[in-house]
């Protein structure tokens, strides 16, 4: 859930999609600086410091004070459209979705460009050439660049589990000896029922 | 007694040889929220709208709702095993039961699970539990019986094999009674038979099972159990499941009668699906396809045409009323879809009159197509003559003189009330109907007392099994009342009647 940490909210993400719709729209070519920016103003500014969010979406401080906080952190420091961004989330109130927003856009931008993202869960770590090798072979069979997302698993134990949005590719020994169980348990079971005789020792 | 472990070693040792190790590519999503028996479910883009589901606990669930942005599910199973951020492992297919033989003398759950505890239900074929109705070229009218075993119900409101008669009365009016003598009436007749229990007391499926297996009736029947502790998305599909079973023999050429005992409990748990669902509600908050709910599994009744084998499904829907009010939602819908109904009245059943069928307003439109010649001669004017019985009686009792031809429809009328009634699971073969009912027509009865009628009844049958089996041979044979069996019979009667005496 690490990379979605806000999509469980499906209205919170019907807000965010809406939102980072019209910011993609209004940021014409410098969409992939205001999209860095925006990253790291969650992940640098929000994320150390908790009560600057809180203030914002406070309601007991004032529309203009609010921007002035805005004005004298941000100012110089991110784009001016996205500091406009993040004034206009103020007064319409969503900045509790702030960060909806910032995962969808940089969602929807990546797909705008032919990435997908692929979760590759493992059991140990992937060497670069790995990678590589992964990255490529998802070109071939997506026809769009993969954006590869690592989670190391080790109760995978060995094998690949690839994730492309809704579907799962799962070639783990977790998942291969799962369904041997219960083959096996199915089969066993099929057997005593069958031949229940021969199954028993007098 | 203990396994033997080296041959258990080499059959897990086979399966693992034949293992066939394959990629396994899945659609998933991820459990919002549960609540009873449903869930919200993030992800499943692909997913179809009825396709199965599966839970990390092996809990099978069916996509219910497609929204914009998640996927409403009916849980089947356990919901409390289900738990927020669970992944949810879209299958494919639909959902689907185990048909055939297999399933005959056994009670299972509505997703054919044995709940009898004799072991898993062999079987090799399955059959979706949603299929859509055959088509009109598939049918044909119906046309043959379906004897109940009942007097009142094969002489006044025959059912045919391929009709959905509704049995419809308020609580404890002998609903279940009527549809369990009427599967004990199939035996030996090739129809199969299906009882599906929906939102009923375990105890009370107990003893409809402990019924049917002291009467023999288990060798050819099957159990549906969804009882009233179990969640509502099983209520609601045991129905469905029930028809996918007993559709299988009508599709193979054979004959299957199927009980929804009740639909207007399968109706309650629809509405709570779809009230948690957020369906909008509409009349008695029931949501507003309710009525599709079961006009869809009653269309699934059908007499196959010849080409497809001639097989037929006749179900017997059971509805309850609340204080006898058969105008409320529910009973109107079904009584709208079925072939008739078979009107049960608290009244009349502490009256002693049982079934308490009230004839005036019990119907059913397939009428004397489904009837034997015989029954059709000796029960022609029945109803009527009864319903105007009902309005005389009525008359009469405000203490006016009566002229002795309204007097004499009257006795008539109390004795054809007196043989009507009939116990329970003493159904009646339809050749010892006719020659009863020929009796109380044909004015044999009107000498014997009101108190003596069903005396005079069982004794007749018994004179006519043990000594006059040639005449019952006869009309069984021929199936109507030429003038040689006329005859036979009226001499058979009048020789008994010599002999009889009351007590």
């Amino acid at each position: 859930m690490s990379e979605h940490a806000t999509v469980l909210d499906s209205d919170e993400q019907q807000v965010g999609t809406l939102y980072a719709k019209a910011l993609l729209g209004s940021a014409g070519d410098a969409v992939d600086e205001i999209l860095s920016d925006f990253e790291a103003l969650v992940v640098e500014c929000l994320d150390q410091h908790p009560g600057l969010e809180t203030a914002l979406a406070s309601p007991r401080i004032g529309q203009e004070e609010k921007e002035g906080i805005l004005d004298r952190i941000f100012r110089n420091r991110v784009h001016p459209l996205l500091l406009n961004f993040l004034k206009v989330l103020c007064r319409r109130d969503r900045i509790a979705s702030l960060r909806t927003i910032q995962t969808t856009a940089v969602q929807m931008r990546e797909e705008a460009l032919g990435k997908q993202r692929v979760i590759v869960q493992t059991a140990q770590a992937l060497s670069d050439e790995q990678k590589a090798t992964i990255a490529e072979a998802l070109k071939n069979k997506l026809g769009k660049d993969a954006v590869l997302i690592e989670q190391v698993d080790e109760s995978l134990l060995g094998g690949i589990v690839l994730r492309i949005g809704d579907k799962v590719l799962d070639g783990s020994i977790l998942g291969r000896m799962n369904s041997i169980r219960s083959v096996v348990a199915e089969g066993v079971q099929r057997a005593i029922r069958n031949q229940y005789d021969s199954l028993m020792s007098s | 007694m203990k396994f033997n472990s080296d041959e258990i070693a080499s059959v897990i040792q086979k399966e693992i040889e034949t293992f066939e190790s394959q990629m396994d590519v899945r659609e998933v999503g991820t459990v919002l929220e549960v609540s009873d028996g449903i869930a919200r479910v993030y992800g499943l883009s692909g997913v179809m709208s009825g396709e199965m589901v599966q839970f990390p606990s092996g809990v099978i669930g069916l996509a219910f709702n497609l929204e914009e942005n998640s996927v409403g599910i009916i849980i089947l199973g356990d919901y409390l095993t289900i738990n927020e951020g669970d992944e949810v492992k879209a299958l494919g297919k639909l959902l689907s039961v185990p048909v055939g033989d297999g399933v005959i003398g056994r009670v299972l759950d509505p997703l054919g699970n044995p709940l009898d505890g004799k072991g898993p239900v062999e079987s090799s074929e399955q059959r979706p539990v949603e299929v859509i109705a055959t088509g009109v070229a598939e049918r044909q009218p119906v046309h043959e019986p379906l004897q109940t075993g009942i007097k009142a119900i094969d002489a006044m409101t025959p059912i045919g094999r391929g009709q959905r008669e509704l049995i419809i009365g308020d609580r404890k009016t002998g609903k279940t009674a009527v549809a369990i003598d009427a599967i004990l009436n199939q035996k030996d007749t090739g129809v199969k038979c299906f009882y599906v229990a929906i939102g009923q007391k375990d105890s009370s499926v107990a003893l409809v099972v402990e019924a049917l297996r002291k009467y023999g009736a288990m060798d050819y029947t099957t159990v549906i159990v969804s009882g009233a502790s179990t969640p509502a998305p099983l209520q609601y599909i045991a129905p469905y499941s029930g028809t996918a079973m007993a559709e299988h023999f009508m599709f193979n050429g054979q004959h299957a009668l199927i009980v929804y005992d009740d639909l207007s409990k399968q109706a309650v748990a629809y509405r709570q699906l779809s009230l948690l669902m957020r369906r909008p509600p509409g009349r008695e908050a029931f949501p507003g396809d309710v009525f599709y709910c079961h006009s869809r599994l009653l269309e699934r009744s059908a007499k196959l045409s010849d080409d497809l084998g001639g097989g037929s499904l006749t179900s017997l829907p059971i509805i309850e009323t609340q204080e006898g009010e058969v105008s409320a939602y529910i009973p109107t819908n079904v009584i709208s879809i079925t072939d008739g109904q078979i009107y049960l009245q608290p009244d009349l059943f502490f009256k002693g009159v049982r079934p308490a069928m009230n004839a005036g307003i019990s119907v059913s439109r397939v009428g004397g197509a489904a009837q034997i010649k015989a029954m059709k001669k000796v029960a022609g004017g029945l109803r009527l003559d009864l319903a105007s019985f009902r309005e005389l009686e009525a008359f009469a009792q405000l203490g006016t003189e009566l002229d002795p031809a309204t007097q004499a429809q009257l006795d008539r009328g109390y004795r054809m009330v007196e043989l009507l009634k009939q116990p329970q699971y003493q159904p009646l073969s339809v050749t010892e109907q006719v020659i009863s009912i020929f009796a109380a027509t044909r004015g044999y009865m009107d000498d014997v007392d009101v108190g003596n009628v069903s005396d005079f009844e069982t004794k007749l049958l018994e004179f006519m099994r043990d000594r006059k089996s040639d005449v019952i041979n006869q009309l069984a044979e021929a199936g109507d009342l030429s003038e040689a069996v006329e005859s036979a019979i009226r001499s058979a009667i009048e020789e008994f009647k010599k002999g009889y005496r009351p007590g």
